[in-house]
């Protein structure tokens, strides 16, 4: 009964905000200030357009980058967008292998949206409760370890999963992911599917239930199925279908699919799913969830070589995940100039250049943005994974980039690595950076320092995506970000094998 | 010897407030949450806040302010809140922004915010409400501030929250104050104030405020207002008459970015089968890559090309798409050909318009091209210049004129067998390789006698081509 419904569930009740994009340039001539809050907080979001109260008249757009997939028209298209708003523009590269702009006037949405869909481009559905960026291998189609190419599989999910018969109001952010190498660490997902042999065939297990909320944390399990690459994209709908009608709409931090999962029982969930996939026409093979991904991602930067001989990729670090307009229209040129015009992102927000014939390598890392998008970045740097922070969003308790970049590059100043270490940083638990994820996972808090309370960090060690995958566990409740270079220092040389700069230089 | 520790410049202490003890968690961010969303009763911690038990600090009164109703709000701003507005200020930074429009919290909160006393603080907690009354009292404040307290930061805070109400009666002081000598900050803060309001002010001063302040200066400034004007609803106009003013560099490239040039047509007679020269091909990519602005190539002899997706938005975008033939003569193809192909581009992109050019031939600076690039390479030698048969008597008219223009005479000859009269330099009259000059080239003629390439060759013509074709709106 809609009286009983919270307060988003009745405004996703009664209006999809897809509803809302032939009516954007109306709403830019009212005013945001004029929009109800549910329009402007909850509805917009189905467009990908994101009220933010921390900049408020100042909007975020956030698109759907299949795979992490795309070209310089579209990333020049995106670059303009962003220098339209001055000072006020910036984009991010997202853990979900996307991208997301801001600084942007309501008044910009009607154009930019057009052009966005002339280049190919969406930003549909890509936040609140839908099938958030579809993931898949950064390196698909060029990896020479590669075990499928991921993106035709990913790209025939989002177009399944953005049909008009896809699902419009779930209860809850969904998130899929498709591996397609040993390194496909995806665990994190609600709906994720590893390669897996099958009978000698190769195929997909299903995996269900991972996510990271304030409340709980958890990896996807198996859940024994298996499916072929063709299957991947209607099995996906019968999920969401099957979510979508069941899940729990009365608590919202009980909804994600573990909840459902738990609900139901592992066995009691799969049979629901199987029937729903059913009345698509689909039937899974039962499977032991033994997969093919056993080991912790690579970081993908610098110059490696592409399965097509004579070409290779080039793995650039962009610090924390933030561009700029001009960066953004520089690595378009860059793209097309040395490459074949194609970029991928990461989920360790870097971007790489992919199909760069050999003989244009040494030109390419010549290039002075270059010098600011290192190819072989610090080994703290390299892996260095930020949330937005308190700059743009209200539940943050710290400025996450700046900080992490800070701190990095002081730490970078001091240490010496023997290997990349990865750092998650997120501003507050509800872990948009992934904090279990990384070696070193810091959250932001707020502890006593001095008498006074002050901002700083939880500390978590120990999240391995390899084999054995585990998530990080606590191992400081509250340190101050003033402390926080000479804490991490201390662990680094105790725990990663750092060594003090110095120190490096004498002993060499 | 270590490196010196540093500590990273950005890393500021920010004091917060004191933890809260009201549940059994060692996390205030936990008890502060579980506070704002309802799940710790509200009563005992109101309680205790005016018992002076809990200090109500700006964490907690951000937790509260969604829950309370009037009579507690004004309990509060009698109370704790009465001495030190502080906690206040900081918490409506925190929560009005997305709070305020609320019914519930409006209805707590604008009333009695509405009866403090005036202050810098209290108008800013109330901007964040949007009502005329709210308008009416940060429109006089703002007024009033004397020129000497402009570099206040606090001050300066109000300017967007005037431009927030929308109120149309407010363009002219915001766009006063982005225009006045003030601290930079300031009108930045003033034109922030005029971007939030964008769509609420009346469009001829704000567009001719916004040309003004793109000369201005400050450079940065002055990309804004660019930014602004190409967000009005005529905003392509006020830019291109940006064009004939005197900017900063900075800024003139931004106004280069921010114009929409129109998506050109450029039709070419074409080869057998459609087939485009490479030539005809290298031009309109480069001209594309200048303009920023799809350009297509439409043969005479090939289906009607339809454009793509990109294409489409640039018409739309622009309103209009730029039709040039190409053609050097006023045959067949420019009479008829031309005018039916514009009347097909109307008909197939509803709401463009097409803006049609005169063929190439007729156009005046085409024709003392001519004469200028003939003169330099017959270098006093005689020259014909060979065309197509015409007919009729416009075309003799114009074979008349071009002759007369470019001071050589022209011949019709065949293309397949041009046979042409003996002269020392044969210009064929076409932009790119076609029958034509593959048959003179052909011919062996003694020195000093040439035949010159055809024109797109010709750095002269190219460089014409690329600059008078640029720069068509």
């Amino acid at each position: 009964m809609v009286a009983t419904l919270s307060k988003i569930e009745q405004a996703k009740a009664e209006l999809c905000g897809l509803e809302l994009a032939p009516r954007l340039a109306e709403l830019a001539a009212e005013g945001w200030d004029n929009l109800d809050e549910a329009t402007l907080t909850i509805r917009l979001k189905w467009l990908g357009i994101f009220f933010r109260p921390v900049t408020p008249g100042r909007f975020m757009v956030r698109l759907r980058l299949p795979n992490g997939v795309i070209n310089a028209d579209q990333l020049q298209v995106l670059s303009d967008a962003v220098d339209r708003c001055g000072e006020h523009g910036s984009a991010d590269i997202t853990t979900r292998q996307n991208l997301q702009l801001r600084g942007l006037l309501l008044e910009d949405m009607a154009p930019l949206m057009a052009a966005m869909e002339a280049v190919g481009l969406t930003s549909r559905q890509s936040g609140h409760d839908n099938p958030r960026n579809l993931t898949g291998n950064p390196l698909a189609g060029i990896d020479p370890e590669e075990l499928v190419d991921t993106r035709p599989l990913v790209e025939a999910i989002q177009q399944r999963l953005l049909a008009a018969d896809g699902p419009r109001n779930l209860p809850r952010k969904f998130n899929i992911a498709v591996g397609g190498a040993p390194d496909s660490f995806l665990l994190h997902n609600d709906l994720a599917f590893l390669p897996a042999d099958h009978n000698g065939v190769l195929g997909f297990t299903v995996m269900v239930g991972g996510f990271f909320s304030a409340q709980r944390n958890e990896l996807a399990i198996p859940l024994g199925l298996w499916l072929r690459a063709d299957q991947l994209a209607d099995y996906s709908l019968a999920t969401l279908r099957h979510f979508e009608r069941c899940g729990n709409r009365q608590a919202r931090n009980k909804s994600r699919l573990m909840y459902l999962v738990d609900e139901l029982g592992l066995e009691g969930y799969r049979q629901a799913v199987l029937e729903e996939f059913s009345a698509l026409g689909g039937e899974a093979a039962s499977h032991d969830g033994q997969h093919l991904v056993n080991r912790a991602p690579r970081s993908a930067l610098g110059v490696n070589a592409q399965k097509q001989e004579g070409l290779s990729w080039v793995g650039l670090s962009v610090p924390v995940g933030r561009l700029d307009a001009a960066s953004m229209l520089e690595l378009a040129r860059l793209a097309r100039r040395y490459g074949s015009g194609e970029l991928r992102f990461t989920e360790a927000q870097n971007v790489l250049l992919v199909n760069v014939p050999n003989d244009r390598l040494e030109a390419l890392l010549a290039e002075p943005l270059l010098q600011r998008f290192k190819s072989e970045p610090g080994a703290l740097m390299a892996e260095a994974v930020s949330c937005t922070g308190n700059r743009y969003c209200s539940f943050a308790l710290i400025p996450t980039k700046t900080t992490a970049q800070a701190v990095v590059e002081e730490l970078e100043r001091r240490l010496d690595l023997p290997h990349p270490v990865r750092s998650h940083w997120t501003g507050c638990p509800n872990a948009c950076g992934q904090p279990y994820m990384g070696e070193i996972g810091l959250m932001g808090a707020k502890a006593r320092h001095d008498g006074q309370m002050v901002e700083a960090v939880k500390i978590f060690l120990g999240g391995d995506m390899g084999a054995d995958p585990k998530l990080a566990e606590l191992h400081d409740k509250g340190v101050p970000l003033t402390l926080l270079p000479d804490v991490l220092e201390q662990l680094l040389v105790e725990r990663f094998g750092a060594r003090p700069k110095a120190a490096s230089c004498q002993a060499g | 010897m270590p490196a010196p520790k540093l500590r990273p410049a950005r890393l500021v202490e920010a004091v917060i407030s004191a933890p809260l003890g009201l549940s059994q968690s060692t996390d205030p961010w936990q008890d502060l949450q579980a506070l704002r969303r309802g799940r710790l009763p509200l009563e005992p911690v109101l309680e205790q806040i005016h018992q002076g038990l809990l200090p109500l600090s700006a964490d907690v009164l951000a937790a509260l302010m969604g829950r309370l109703d009037r009579s507690a709000v004004e309990r509060l701003l009698d109370g704790p809140l009465a001495g030190d507005r502080a906690p206040l200020l900081q918490a409506a930074r925190l929560e009005f922004v997305a709070l305020a429009d609320d019914p519930l919290v409006r209805q707590a909160w604008l009333e009695p915010l509405l009866a403090l006393p005036e202050s810098v603080a209290v108008l800013e907690v109330l901007g964040h409400f949007q009502d005329p009354r709210v308008a009416a009292r940060l429109r006089s404040f703002v007024a009033a501030i004397n020129p000497t307290e402009r570099q206040d930061i606090n001050l300066q805070r109000l300017l967007p929250l005037l431009g927030r109400q929308r109120q149309a009666e407010d363009a002219q002081l915001l766009l006063a104050l982005v225009q006045e000598p003030a601290p930079q900050a300031w009108r930045r803060a003033a034109l922030e104030a005029v971007a939030l309001g964008l769509s609420a002010w009346p469009q001829e001063p704000l567009a001719s405020a916004m040309a003004q302040l793109a000369a201005d200066l400050d450079p940065l400034l002055a990309s804004d207002a660019v930014d602004l004007l190409s967000r009005l609803p005529d905003g392509q106009r006020h830019l291109r008459q940006l064009l004939r003013c005197a900017l900063d560099p900075a800024v003139a490239e931004r106004l280069r970015r921010r114009l929409q040039r129109s998506p050109l047509v450029l039709v070419v007679h074409g080869r057998q089968g459609g087939v485009i020269p490479e030539a005809l091909l290298w031009l309109a990519a480069e001209l594309e890559q200048r303009r920023q602005s799809p350009v297509l190539l439409q043969a005479l002899t090939a289906e009607a090309p339809a454009g793509d997706a990109r294409f489409q938005l640039a018409a739309r975008r622009a309103g209009v798409l730029t039709l040039v033939p190409l053609l050097l003569l006023p045959g067949e193809h420019a009479r008829s050909d031309v005018p039916a192909i514009a009347a097909q581009w109307r008909g197939a992109a509803p709401g463009v318009g097409v803006r049609r050019h005169a063929f190439l031939g007729a156009w005046p600076a085409w024709q003392r091209l001519l004469a200028g690039e003939w003169s330099r390479l017959a270098a006093g030698r005689t020259l014909l210049w060979l065309h197509h048969p015409l007919e009729g008597g416009l075309a003799q008219r114009y074979l008349s004129h071009l002759s007369a223009g470019v001071g050589y005479p022209g011949m019709a000859v065949s293309y397949s067998d041009p046979q042409p009269r003996p002269a020392a330099v044969l210009a064929p009259l076409t932009l790119a390789p076609n029958r034509l000059s593959e048959s003179l080239k052909m011919e062996r003629l003694a020195p000093p006698a040439e035949v010159l390439p055809p024109l797109l060759e010709l750095p002269g013509v190219r460089d014409f081509l690329l600059s008078a074709l640029e720069v068509l709106p």
